[in-house]
């Protein structure tokens, strides 16, 4: 219920003017019946003056009940002036009269409904906005938050639930949210006028009536736990399911590689079972609330109109008074069975809210401090100051104790095998982790002092797997930087390799990328990364393996670009490459997370074994090439 | 006209329910007996203030009373029931959808996963179907009852009072009017919406998977700032809507206020002319508005019908989307591979008039070895994806043992080649499982064999549960590297006749690429292999190289001869890494 309170507050606050309008407008509405039903009460005793008969022992009394001229209609002029409440016997009013009276009523009649017409479009065009506008800000807000979260948070969820969240139990709320609060005051406001109501046509009867409220609760209470805890496991199992068909769906490669598709089938189905009994239990409880208080209410009315009945016999009620009596009755319980169903809409929500605010609670560890820097201009010297790292409290250290300081303008290769740390080191000076322990600084400025914003605009890392969207080529290249010109885009492809394969293309750079570059190779994704980071001409350039993919003919040009691209500007390289470390000023050598290794490339070869492994590997396989390159051998 | 088709696509939903009629035919009895039970509590109110108010024959009093309880015990049970039938059958119909649209997407080429993105393939088989499963069930029966109880209802208007009776069927038109004003512009915003909300879903879905991207850009903003942008968008839609939506509500208000003040002050007049009783009134106006439900409900229908034809014609979009690769009617298993391999003049595109395969020939050899290397981008994976048959060709054939592939069943082609892809997929459980996801009964010793020739094993031991580990969302926790030697102990488990290694090391030091294809050696002994590589050190072994230019194949043969062309594309490739480290050699000897 907190997080219903906090709800409240948060997002419905803001709207509290059209919402207590709203309200306003449910409150006036909800009298509507009891008008209706006094507006008949009015026209049966004071315009068509109906009066109960005095007991006629008729046998033949229930000859047909659909038959209308078997009952003949009573001459209202012939009834007996009735023996009830002496001295309060009203005079009959002529026939003329009553029509008059009825014109009256036709008029009130009319003025009713069509206020209530007016006040109903209010009402309905009030809530949409409203609710519309509460999911909303919802949705933004948790885009907001996703944003800012660390990476830490994906590591632990699945993109696909986060999505599901967003999406899927907003667009709940959406329906119900507002409908549901202001339905609730009008029911409310319904009860409590029907109690009024039904009181000031007979205490007595009100009373016997408001009898049947106890066991209303004693209903809705044995069944509100089961209900909820139904729906949530029901909507995890949903979310489940859906983070699942997502991952298949983008992996729809390696199923397909493995023909895997018989078994990843039963899979589903299995999972889809569950949620079908899920959903039909949950089904099942809402009805058996409801049904059981559509019973309470069906036996008590029928039970309170046949003591009325006596009561108009004994003279004590007019038979207006009845009917309205009735109708108020029936507009009191309908209120009490629909909150009931509320209830089960609004314990959906607070599943629904609570997940929100899980999501929007989640710490966001890394975040701008109060007092946090803007960098103007970068000079571009890194300094990891012991620095530690692991990814969570639970595993292995991935870094461990690094010291060093990049000089502005130099370049630096690291190199190490695979799993080492590399990626991770330079994400921590991305600031997409915080270092366990340790820091590390940017220029001389410990970059957890520096807004984020402005640190990575200074930075610019391709990925190691090329992240790519949907779009034209030239949107995936401005990316970086928004508001570059055609010729820098057409720069960096230049740089990147690119161009020439772009101009290959029908449409040119505005040729689609689809999904995650699923229609380029490796290499142009790859390449295309490359591009959209050298667009951004940052202070520091970081390349996490980006020519893995390319042939050397390729390579080899590119390595031409990056020659003059690190001119002067602090690059850090990670490359399994010995040739291209060779060209780096630096080396930094990384095993299991500790830096074994940090100088030039010669000063390496001589003190670092690791180094010396992986010099001698790669000069093996030159040496194998070198032997079938030898014609001589013939 | 367009809405006729829509119609139609309604029909191919049908057999989707037909296993249930049984059951809808029973939640069908139920709901008539509803219904009648349902029309008899105005007869029972005018009878008491008819018969036993006004005309004093008050002995039947108790009688209506046991009547009147009776009614809501009975109809109790039957709602219940009723739901049951409802709510299973729906559920049923949501699952057996999902389920129908999940096996027709692991059939469906990958050329529909290209063109249609995970965002909208989630949407279809999520959202949609939820929308067709209320529409399709709950609908089925209300129809039914609207039925009956509007001609039940109108039958007794006319026995009450004929002249009203008739005045309650010219109303009733109005009601067709308001709902056909409204209709057009409902449509046409609802439509209109969806497409944004669409648009929402996969801006969110990829933002959250390039998220490392975002961020390192350091985009958050304008990534905000777009969805705002989008969700807005969708907002305003949504409030077109809402704003028609409303008018259409207060219409059918507005006419069924009309409707009832009308009758009810009529029908007083008749009972002060002495036509009729005020009983008989009450029950009039009880079933007049049985009688202008069922017309609102239909209407009110026949708006969600919209709804849920988009969606439908939606879900068609999966379900209809020609699968042009599949078994053909007769087809065999492929019998265990030999491993002759035999690539016949084939032409591919994936876009009509932009080749990308131009005419490739190539024959290889029972055990053979087989490295593929040209440029990027100039058909390497495709060729391979060809021979997966992922894409049929254009033009030509491919032959594995003297069969044409696409004349065999596809699951006997997919698991005989055994196939790393370029970029290394693992999925979110364990370690083991995904190891065994092509070979689900491996033994342990088997999975620790593969993982120790992808030199995996010592890393999977490190991590916290060994085998047991598991992966987060896409192998978020793994280096890159890591992934691509789990993907290729994941193929060399399931002991391929054929085994295609698509840069499979790319992405790892030399010294574990050294150790990986010592172990490999064994492995492919005997196996027919393709190998894509861009490091040649790694191929110099091949039996066959095929140097590959523009969709083309321009040389082919081993090492030796390839180099032994003058001006040969393999020679310059070959100088180009050479010389690549020779003059870094002389730079640094200076
Ligand atoms: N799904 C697709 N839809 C459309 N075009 C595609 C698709 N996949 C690849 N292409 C295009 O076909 C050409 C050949 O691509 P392919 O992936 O076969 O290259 P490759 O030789 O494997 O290159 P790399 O070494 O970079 O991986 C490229 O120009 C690419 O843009
Ligand atoms: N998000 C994560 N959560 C937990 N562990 C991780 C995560 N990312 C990486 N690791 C682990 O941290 C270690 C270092 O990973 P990292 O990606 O830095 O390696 P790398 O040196 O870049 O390797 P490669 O050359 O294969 O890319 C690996 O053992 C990996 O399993
Ligand atoms: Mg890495
Ligand atoms: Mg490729």
């Amino acid at each position: 219920m907190d997080s219903m309170k906090r709800f409240i507050k948060l997002y419905i606050r803001p709207y509290w003017f059209r919402m207590v309008m709203v309200m306003l407008m449910a409150g006036v509405t909800s009298s509507y019946s009891f008008l209706l039903g006094f507006i008949s009460k009015l026209t049966i005793d004071e315009v068509l003056q109906i009066k109960p008969a005095a007991e006629v022992a008729s046998a033949a009394g229930m000859k047909s009940l659909i038959k209308e001229e078997s009952v003949r209609p009573r001459d209202p002029q012939n009834v007996l002036p009735h023996q009830w409440q002496d001295g309060n016997i009203q005079p009959e009013k002529s026939r003329t009269e009553k029509i008059q009276w009825l014109w009256w009523i036709f008029i009130l009649y009319l003025i009713v409904r069509s206020l209530f017409a007016t006040i109903n479009w209010f009402y309905n065009y009030n809530i949409s906005f409203v609710g519309q506008r509460i999911v909303f800000r919802i949705r933004l807000d948790l885009h907001q938050k996703i944003q800012k979260l660390q990476m830490t948070f994906f590591d632990r969820q699945q993109t696909g639930k986060i999505m599901s969240r967003i999406l899927d139990d907003v667009g709940l709320l959406q329906s119900e949210v507002t409908t549901t609060f202001v339905e609730t005051t009008r029911h409310v406001a319904r009860i409590i006028i029907g109690v009024v109501v039904l009181l000031s046509i007979d205490a007595k009867l009100a009373i016997l009536a408001l009898m049947a409220l106890p066991l209303y609760v004693l209903t809705y209470k044995g069944f509100q736990r089961a209900i909820a805890t139904t729906f949530s496991r029901y909507r995890e199992a949903y979310a489940d399911t859906y983070g699942i068909l997502e991952e298949r769906v983008k992996g729809i490669r390696v199923v397909l590689s493995f023909a895997r598709e018989k078994r990843e089938f039963r899979l589903f189905f299995k999972r889809l079972s569950g949620i079908f009994r899920l959903g039909l239990k949950s089904n099942m409880l809402s009805v058996g609330l409801s049904a059981t208080c559509a019973l309470v209410s069906g036996v008590a009315s029928a039970l309170i109109f046949y003591l009325g009945a006596l009561q108009v016999r004994g003279g004590e009620m007019t038979l207006g008074d009845l009917i309205y009596f009735n109708m108020s009755m029936g507009s009191l319980f309908q209120p009490l069975v629909a909150l009931t169903n509320v209830n089960a809409v609004i314990q959906q929500m607070v599943v629904v809210i609570s997940r929100v605010f899980e999501v929007l609670d989640e710490d966001v560890r890394i975040e701008d401090k109060a007092d946090a820097l803007s960098l103007k201009t970068v000079h571009g010297r890194v300094g990891f100051q012991d620095v530690s790292f692991r990814y969570n409290e639970s595993a292995d250290y991935v870094l461990r104790d690094l010291n060093f300081k990049i000089d502005p303008g130099t370049s630096v290769a690291v190199v190490g095998p695979s799993g080492a740390g590399k990626s991770t080191l330079v994400s921590l000076l991305m600031r997409l982790y915080e270092p366990t322990e340790g820091r590390v600084f940017l220029d001389d400025y410990n970059i957890q002092d520096v807004r984020i914003s402005s640190l990575r605009d200074h930075l610019s890392m391709v990925p190691q797997e090329p992240v790519l969207f949907s779009g034209t080529i030239v949107d995936n290249i401005r990316y970086g930087r928004e508001g570059t010109t055609a010729e820098q885009v057409m720069q960096a492809a230049k740089s990147a390799e690119l161009h020439d394969f772009i101009m290959t293309l029908p449409e040119k750079y505005e040729a689609r990328v689809e999904e995650r570059g699923s229609n380029l190779s490796g290499g142009q994704k790859q390449r295309l990364a490359f591009a959209m980071a050298l667009v951004t001409d940052p202070s520091i350039l970081i390349l996490d393996d980006t020519t893995s993919a390319l042939d050397a003919k390729t390579e080899a040009k590119i390595q031409v670009t990056l020659d003059r691209i690190m001119e002067g500007r602090t690059t850090l390289v990670i490359t399994h490459r010995i040739s291209t470390a060779m060209r780096a000023d630096r080396v930094l050598v990384l095993d299991n997370g500790r830096m074994v290794g940090w100088g030039k490339h010669d000063e390496l070869l001589e003190k670092c074994l690791v180094y010396r492994r992986l010099y001698d590997q790669q000069q093996k396989g030159d040496e194998d090439r070198e032997l079938f390159a030898e014609p001589v051998e013939l | 006209m367009a809405e006729e088709g829509n119609i139609r696509n309604l029909k191919k939903m049908l057999p989707f329910v037909k296993p249930y009629v049984p059951r809808l035919f029973g939640g069908f009895i139920i709901t008539v007996i509803l219904t009648v039970i349902g029309m008899t509590p105005p007869l029972i109110m005018k009878y008491i203030v008819d018969d036993i108010v006004v005309g004093g024959n008050w002995s039947m009093l108790e009688v209506l009373l046991m009547i009147s309880i009776s009614i809501p015990i009975l109809t109790a049970g039957m709602r219940v029931a009723n739901t049951f039938t409802i709510s299973y059958v729906s559920h049923r119909l949501i699952m057996d959808l999902r389920r129908t649209l999940y096996g027709r997407l692991l059939k469906l080429p990958m050329r529909f996963y290209d063109e249609m993105g995970t965002g909208k393939v989630m949407s279809r088989l999520m959202g949609d179907v939820a929308t067709v499963r209320s529409m399709v069930t709950m609908r089925v029966l209300r129809i039914v009852t609207d039925f009956i109880t509007f001609w039940v209802a109108t039958f007794m208007c006319l026995a009450l009072n004929w002249k009203m009776g008739l005045l309650l069927i010219v109303l009733l038109p109005l009601y067709m009017v308001n709902y056909f004003g409204w209709r057009g512009p409902i449509r046409e915003s609802v439509r209109a919406w969806r497409t944004k909300m669409d648009r929402v879903s996969t801006g969110l879905q990829e933002r959250l998977s390039g998220v490392a991207l975002v961020k390192a850009y350091g985009r958050e903003k304008k990534e905000n700032r777009a969805f705002t942008e989008e969700t807005h968008e969708s907002l305003d839609q949504a409030m077109v809507t809402a704003v028609y939506r409303a008018g259409y509500n207060s219409g059918v208000w507005a006419v069924s206020g009309l409707r009832n003040t009308v009758i009810f002050c009529l029908g007083c007049y008749f009972v002060i002319i002495g036509e009729m009783t005020y009983g008989a009134v009450m029950a009039f106006l009880s079933f007049a508005q049985r009688m202008f439900q069922p017309v609102l409900n239909i209407t009110q229908m026949a708006m969600q019908l919209q709804t849920m034809l988009v969606s439908v014609e939606r879900i068609l979009e999966v379900l209809e989307f020609p699968v042009d690769i599949a078994d053909k009617d007769h087809a065999q298993a492929l019998p265990p591979v030999k491993g002759h391999v035999k690539f016949e003049d084939i032409h591919f595109e994936y876009k009509a008039g932009e080749p990308v395969l131009k005419g490739v020939n190539l024959e290889v050899q029972p055990g053979q070895m087989v490295a593929l290397v040209g440029h990027t981008g100039c058909g390497k994976t495709t060729l391979t994806s060809l021979l997966m048959r992922y894409f049929d060709v254009n033009r030509g054939a491919i032959k594995i043992d003297g069969y044409d592939i696409r004349d065999v069943k596809l699951r006997s082609l997919r698991t005989q080649i055994g196939q790393v892809l370029q970029d290394s997929v693992m999925f979110n459980i364990s370690i083991r499982d995904n190891l065994r996801y092509g070979q689900p009964d491996a033994s342990d010793a088997a999975l620790i064999e593969a993982a120790r020739i992808a030199e995996i094993h010592e890393f999977i031991m490190r991590t916290p549960d060994g085998y047991d580990t598991l992966l987060g969302d896409e192998g978020i926790k793994l280096s890159v590297g890591e992934k691509q030697r789990l993907a290729i102990a994941r193929a060399v488990l399931t002991d391929p006749a054929i085994l295609i290694l698509d840069e499979a090391t790319s992405s790892l030091d030399s010294l574990s690429e050294a150790l990986i294809q010592k172990a490999m050696a064994n492995v492919l002994e005997g196996r027919t292999s393709f190998a894509i590589a861009h490091r040649l050190s790694t191929i110099v072994n091949a039996d066959i190289i095929v140097v590959m230019d523009q969709g083309e194949i321009v040389e082919t043969g081993n090492h030796q001869e390839l180099l032994e062309i003058p001006d040969g594309k393999y020679r310059q490739l070959y100088e180009q890494q050479f010389a690549g480290s020779v003059s870094e050699d002389i730079e640094t000897a200076d």
